[in-house]
């Protein structure tokens, strides 16, 4: 058990900068996940506290240790690799306890740590199958268990469920949050997928070209998005931003409809006046035939549950009007057609502003 | 694979029968000279059986050819196991720990030692067999085991098999492994040397075959006749001055050289095919 903390961390390849000033607490026993677009730094951050990667400049801290320069099986850490990483030539067992072994550890303590995992994690009946013979979602649960068996003070997974089906993922998914409830160690988890962020998470870490562009709980992020970028990234569809104007505590659109929803008072912006980005999500923009936002239909997409109406704001003057375009989810029921016009309401209180210049949330 | 039928399969066996008869013939006309005596076979070739099979194979494995020394056939057997097995041991153990720096340490310098020892793929033995022997000459290894065996012991193709073998692991094995807390040479015994067991026994056939089949070299670094080699003590029978090679007996002797290779072909069969055609990973 022990938190990590990261200080400065600076990582540069070849003259290629990476990571930059990464300054970041993860508290003991919280579930920390990572999120971002591709080639962010994600897991080069991972690796860094793994010890895979020796980081250019900063510290790691794990617990009270300052780790930065220890070899990775000196940090007491373990990792689960996105691919398993699983010694194709030894079973489950082996598979399980080598790092035990490697550790000196005696044959009984590991056979009794082994058995408990692998109840823990429904591998009972596979031990002596070698990992060819193991479906993928099995071969998850050995790299897992491998892990777990360590008892270290910290778990990383680098993407470890993007190689399976849907349904897989939404099952182990389950059962990571079951085993940091039964487990509670700290715990470093790189993803790509939002499902897997918003719901795992304790605190979420969105990273953007090397540096942090926010932390926080997954509300924070989701409710109180501290830049466009990460207003964008999280949440699917990602967040409609169009260009609007604040006057008077009213909030108008670029051609001049005044949004009765949002109004500048509940969002917090009251003292502010001119040109801002307002955000809104798809879901906060509710279909209302008296509703003050005339938008025509594009793209209708039917998802079931619900539709995604992808929609070209209409202005009194053609001309004028932004070229950005907004999504707005409506009923599974409601399946407007392409070419219609639609009225729409902003739900009230839930818009989001930012600056036109910083992209940063105004407050 | 294609299954035939009628005629078109009947072909096939016929052309693979032609062809095995071809490759079987001379081995069929070497055991038809070793059972007949030796003044049968002056001018002549027979084609069946006579008596002395037993008798022939028994001297030679027991005396050996008078006129070549009287060395029995078995000790050049013994000669040649020890230098075919030292040069294939050698071969793989140092080309898989050249091959091992190579892939899995980073260090100045390489990928040049990679290329030098490719370089010295281009090199047949012949080349460097003078100044070899200078050096071997200089060792004192006439006529010792060293001598046949450490000049032909460094393997540029043993060391590319294994270094485009290593390559193909992933990194995130060696990763996992630092995690797990195992060192370079824990890797290497409990990952490494596992995952490379089949190549190791196709290479070991390949090498061994390529060791007993040595003819240059021991020709020129042995000259007492208890440490020659079956290969080129044959050679050494054919040619006494002032005698009638005594055809029985070498026939004999080939037959009896080319048995180890031919056990060790059989008996690493299943690895061997299984190190050509699979990978485990
Ligand atoms: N060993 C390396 N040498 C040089 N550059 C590297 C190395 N490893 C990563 N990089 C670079 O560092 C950047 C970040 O890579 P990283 O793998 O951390 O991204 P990521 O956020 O994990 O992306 P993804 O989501 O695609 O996995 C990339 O631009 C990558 O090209
Ligand atoms: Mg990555």
């Amino acid at each position: 058990m022990a938190n990590v903390r990261l200080i400065n961390i600076d990582k540069t390849f070849n003259k290629n900068k990476v990571l930059s000033g990464l300054n970041l607490e993860v508290p003991d026993g919280s579930f920390m996940v990572m999120v971002g677009p591709s080639g962010c730094g994600k897991s080069t951050a991972l690796r860094c506290i793994a010890g895979l990667e020796e980081v250019t400049s900063g510290t790691i801290m794990i617990g009270d240790k300052d780790v930065t320069h220890m070899e990775p099986k000196d940090r007491n850490i373990a990792m689960v690799f996105q691919n398993y990483a699983l010694y194709p030539h030894m079973n489950v067992y082996d598979n399980i306890t080598y790092g035990l072994k490697v550790r000196g550890i005696p044959a009984d303590e590991r056979k009794r740590r082994a058995l408990e995992a692998a109840k823990l994690l429904g591998l009972d009946g596979l031990l002596e199958r070698m990992p060819r013979q193991l479906s993928g979602g099995q071969r998850q649960r050995v790299a897992m268990g491998r892990a777990i068996v360590r008892e270290p003070s910290v778990f990383l997974f680098d993407e470890p469920l993007s190689n399976l089906d849907a349904n897989l993922r939404n099952q182990m998914r389950i059962e990571l949050r079951r085993l940091h409830q039964r487990l509670a160690t700290t715990s470093i988890y790189v993803t790509h997928d939002q499902v897997e962020a918003m719901t795992l998470a304790e605190k979420i870490l969105v990273l953007r070209a090397g540096h942090i562009e926010q932390y926080g709980t997954p509300d924070d992020v989701y409710l109180r998005p501290a830049s466009v970028f990460v207003a964008q990234f999280m949440g699917s569809p990602s967040m409609n931003i169009v260009r609007a104007k604040a006057e008077g505590g009213n909030i108008f659109l670029p051609d001049g409809t005044k949004l009765s929803g949002v109004q500048a008072a509940d969002i917090n912006i009251s003292g502010r006046s001119g040109d801002i980005l307002l955000g809104l999500r798809s879901e906060d923009l509710i279909f209302d035939p008296e509703g003050d936002i005339h938008v025509t239909v594009d793209i209708v997409e039917a998802l079931g549950s619900d539709t995604l109406a992808y929609c070209r704001p209409l202005s009194a003057n053609p001309e004028k009007q932004e070229s950005s375009s907004v999504i707005v989810r409506l009923q599974g029921s409601q399946r407007p057609a392409s070419g219609d016009v639609i009225r729409l309401t902003a739900r009230k209180g839930h818009g989001h502003v930012f600056d036109t210049e910083t992209q940063l949330r105004c407050l | 694979m294609v299954e035939k039928k009628g005629l078109g399969r009947a072909l096939s066996h016929a052309v693979l029968l032609f062809g095995a008869a071809i490759v079987l013939f001379p081995l069929y006309v070497a055991l038809v000279a070793t059972s007949h005596s030796y003044d049968v076979l002056i001018g002549t070739t027979p084609l069946w059986f006579g008596q002395e099979l037993i008798k022939n194979f028994t001297t030679v494995l027991t005396q050996g050819l008078k006129a070549a020394g009287g060395i029995p056939v078995w000790v050049m057997m013994g000669n040649s196991l020890i230098m075919a097995l030292g040069i294939a041991l050698g071969k793989i153990a140092i080309s898989i720990t050249a091959a091992y720096a190579i892939v899995f340490f980073r260090f100045r310098g390489r990928e040049l030692c990679f290329v030098l020892i490719f370089i010295t793929l281009m090199m047949p033995v012949e080349v460097r067999i003078v100044p070899t022997f200078q050096v071997a000459a200089n060792l004192n290894f006439i006529d010792s085991y060293a001598g046949l065996i450490l000049p032909l012991i460094a393997s540029a193709t043993a060391t590319f098999l294994y270094r485009q073998m290593f390559m193909t692991i992933p990194q995130e094995l060696l990763e996992a492994a630092r995690i797990d807390g195992a060192g370079p040479w824990r890797f290497f015994v409990d990952v490494v040397l596992p995952l490379s067991r089949t190549n190791t026994a196709a290479l070991f056939v390949v090498l061994f075959i390529y060791g007993w089949n040595q003819y240059l070299w021991p020709l020129l670094v042995t000259n007492q006749e208890s440490m020659y080699t079956v290969v080129m003590g044959i050679q050494r029978m054919v040619n006494i001055p002032d005698a009638v090679p005594e055809w029985n007996l070498i026939m004999a002797v080939a037959l009896l050289g080319m048995l180890p290779p031919l056990l060790v072909v059989l008996g690493m069969q299943k690895l061997f095919v299984r190190g050509l055609v699979e990978t485990e990973k």
